[in-house]
């Protein structure tokens, strides 16, 4: 489970050469995130869904650990992440639309790193890659270099990644952008294939086919804001009348 | 620790992988020395050799006079003597022709040699390339020369060559051969090794955090359960070998070269030796130690910094420079290690390992080496370790 309670995130804006030097503003900060607040239920898909540079990386981003929230708070499976990060960090796996694989690593060596890295008892890595060569289909090319393996494949193995350390809470990052059909269609699967293992997931997209494909509660995120949280039941009988597109376009024209 | 050593092999085993990093750690340490004594010094000594043993072809104008100095050149060995014109343009002969120098004496030359005057002629010749050599070799005849004329004036006189060599001097050398090699060549020694520890770490270094960046791979493994300060660790001690190992290859090129092609080379190469010792070569590694801990943090450091490999070569290949100049300061002969120049990074450790090669330590100073470069790499190291946890590093774009 994830409960993520009022989480607002302040960056500092980026300035230019120009303003660099002769200063002539102070400094300006913008607010990536706004007091975003949801819960990821066991077993259940929450999407996140919105346009880019809405703040969805950024709202992952701080479930994981990775970025320090500015205000607010958030649980992963009960571990508050600013208290205890690695202990939350331990429940969780991040997969990313860019796979995040060392290409000169073969398939196998990738999962015995990350098992080593989350520290799983070096008995059951090998089991634990045996286990998820043999469920995503990866033996063939188990010891091969990942840098030469296809999209499709690379893919497969990241999730392997992501599920070395059989973590509770499961964030998926845009993690079909840039796969083709059939390689989106793997990911999806596994997506699913999550839940039914009784796993959290969250997932994040702009893409709105994926969005009736995969979730059981859904937010809409919009410049920093989560204009919209319910389960995607109720969102179907809210805007049934309407194009999943059209519904979206029009929680957005509310928010502004 | 096991996370720093879990991260340690698996970027061990990534870098061995990676082509560019083979170059800089292996590649070019292990042909530097072989090409250096062999190839370069190998070529250098060969072309000297055949300037000294090349027939040298000298023109000499008209008039010429009627002189020992004459008959002298024309029966030395190797040289061919041949006759010009008066009107010829000497410049244009050395120039255009296959004569290598020309000499054009003044009407009186002979005159003035037989009245116990100085006889005046030019030698026109090149300089470039071995024609420094080839003049020498003309000097030794004309100097052989001046010194029969010298004794049978003086003789005439009824003088001994004491007459004007008033004071003879004779020299002892007090300092040792090795004081000596050391300090032609002490400085030049840590130079190649300290570029190539430098050049070794670099590689691996803007691997390590650039390119996690750029492959995506930094948010996976932030998102590990290993401890951020734990993975650094890993990634600075794989730098740190990498750089020593880089120098320590380079250590075996050269004495495989020295042993293998120094005698054939130079005596200087074969002198090289003595200098190399054990127990020189261990003291010159525990100085360069503590150094590449800091290149490692700082290049990591700056490695992470960067958005993309090629932002983060742009960033770290000047700051080769900042590298060169304290280690060219080092070689001058004038530069020494004092108590303020040991506080100097870089150039203490230059200055430090040619006063161990030459065998003339002042252990005051290398101790406050000792000291600052420990003080400069965990200043390295804690920097590092929080400026790369920043967001605002690991997250810049």
């Amino acid at each position: 489970m994830i409960e993520v309670e009022g989480i607002s995130k302040v960056f500092k804006k980026a300035e230019t050469s120009k303003q660099k030097i002769y200063r002539t503003a102070p400094k300006t900060t913008f607010k990536a995130v706004d007091n975003v607040t949801f819960t990821c239920q066991l077993g259940r898909i929450y999407t996140l869904l919105g346009p880019n540079g809405a703040g969805k990386t950024t709202v992952l981003r701080i479930i994981a650990s990775m970025l320090k929230p500015s205000g607010g708070t958030v649980r992963v499976a009960g571990i508050d992440i600013t208290k205890d990060p690695r202990a939350a960090r331990a429940k969780l796996g991040f997969l990313t639309g860019s796979t995040g694989l060392y290409d000169r690593l073969t398939p196998r060596e990738t999962l015995k790193y990350f098992g080593q890295l989350h520290m799983v008892e070096a008995s059951e890595i090998q089991s634990r890659t045996d286990e998820l060569i043999d469920r995503l289909a990866i033996g063939e090319f188990a010891d091969r270099r990942v840098g030469k393996l296809s999209m499709g494949q690379k893919q497969r193995v990241s999730i392997a990644r992501t599920l070395m350390h059989d973590p509770e809470v499961i964030i998926f990052d845009e993690p079909t952008t840039g796969l083709d059909v059939l390689t989106s269609r793997t990911v999806i699967d596994w997506i699913r294939e999550c839940r039914t293992m009784g796993k959290t997931v969250i997932f994040s997209t702009h893409i709105m086919g994926e969005v009736s494909l995969l979730s059981d509660d859904l937010g809409v995120i919009h410049n920093g804001k989560l204009c919209y949280n319910d389960s995607f039941e109720n969102f179907k009988s809210r805007f049934g009348q309407h194009s999943l597109e059209d519904a979206f376009i029009s929680i957005l024209e509310d928010a502004e | 620790m096991n996370i720093v050593w879990t991260v340690f092999k698996k970027e061990g085993l990534d870098t061995i992988r990676d082509r560019r990093s083979i170059i800089a750690m292996i590649i070019i340490p292990m042909v530097i020395f072989p090409v250096l004594f062999g190839g370069l010094g190998f070529f250098a000594i060969k072309e000297v050799k055949k300037a000294r043993e090349k027939p040298v072809h000298i023109g000499l104008v008209q008039p010429v006079p009627d002189n020992p100095l004459i008959a002298a050149l024309k029966s030395k060995d190797g040289f061919t003597v041949s006759e010009l014109d008066a009107d010829v343009d000497a410049k244009d002969q050395v120039e255009n022709t296959e004569l290598d120098a020309v000499l054009v004496f003044q009407p009186d030359f002979a005159e003035q040699l037989e009245g116990y005057g100085a006889g005046e002629m030019t030698l026109h010749y090149r300089s470039t390339g071995t024609g420094g050599i080839l003049r020498g070799r003309i000097m030794n005849v004309v100097r052989d020369y001046q010194t029969e004329v010298r004794e049978s004036r003086v003789q005439g006189l009824g003088y001994t060559l004491d007459f004007i060599n008033p004071v003879n001097v004779s020299f002892e050398d007090t300092a040792t051969q090795q004081e000596k090699i050391g300090e032609a060549v002490g400085g030049f020694i840590p130079y190649i090794f300290i570029i190539l520890c430098f050049t070794g770490a670099m590689y691996p270094a803007i691997d390590l955090g650039a390119g996690e960046k750029e492959r995506g791979t930094l948010e996976t493994l932030l998102t590990s359960s290993a401890p951020l300060m734990q993975i650094i660790m890993g990634k600075l001690l794989l730098i740190v070998c990498s750089g020593l190992f880089a120098a320590s290859l380079s250590l075996t090129s050269m004495a495989f070269a020295m042993v293998s092609m120094g005698p054939m080379v130079s005596k200087f190469a074969f002198e090289l030796g003595p200098m190399l010792r054990p127990v020189n070569i261990l003291l010159f590694f525990s100085l360069l130690l503590p150094l590449t801990v800091f290149f490692a943090s700082f290049l990591l450091t700056l490695s992470f910094f960067a958005k993309s490999f090629k932002e983060a070569q742009s960033i770290i290949s000047p700051m080769m420079v900042l590298v060169i100049f304290p280690l060219v300061f080092g070689m001058m002969p004038w530069a020494k290690l004092t108590y303020t120049t040991a506080l100097v990074p870089i150039l203490n450790i230059s200055l430090a390992s040619k006063a161990i090669f030459s065998g003339n330590v002042d252990w005051g100073p290398v101790f406050v080496v000792y000291v600052s470069l420990i003080a400069l790499a965990a200043i390295g190291f804690v920097a590092c370790t929080k400026l790369v946890g920043r967001e605002s590093i690991l997250f810049r774009t």
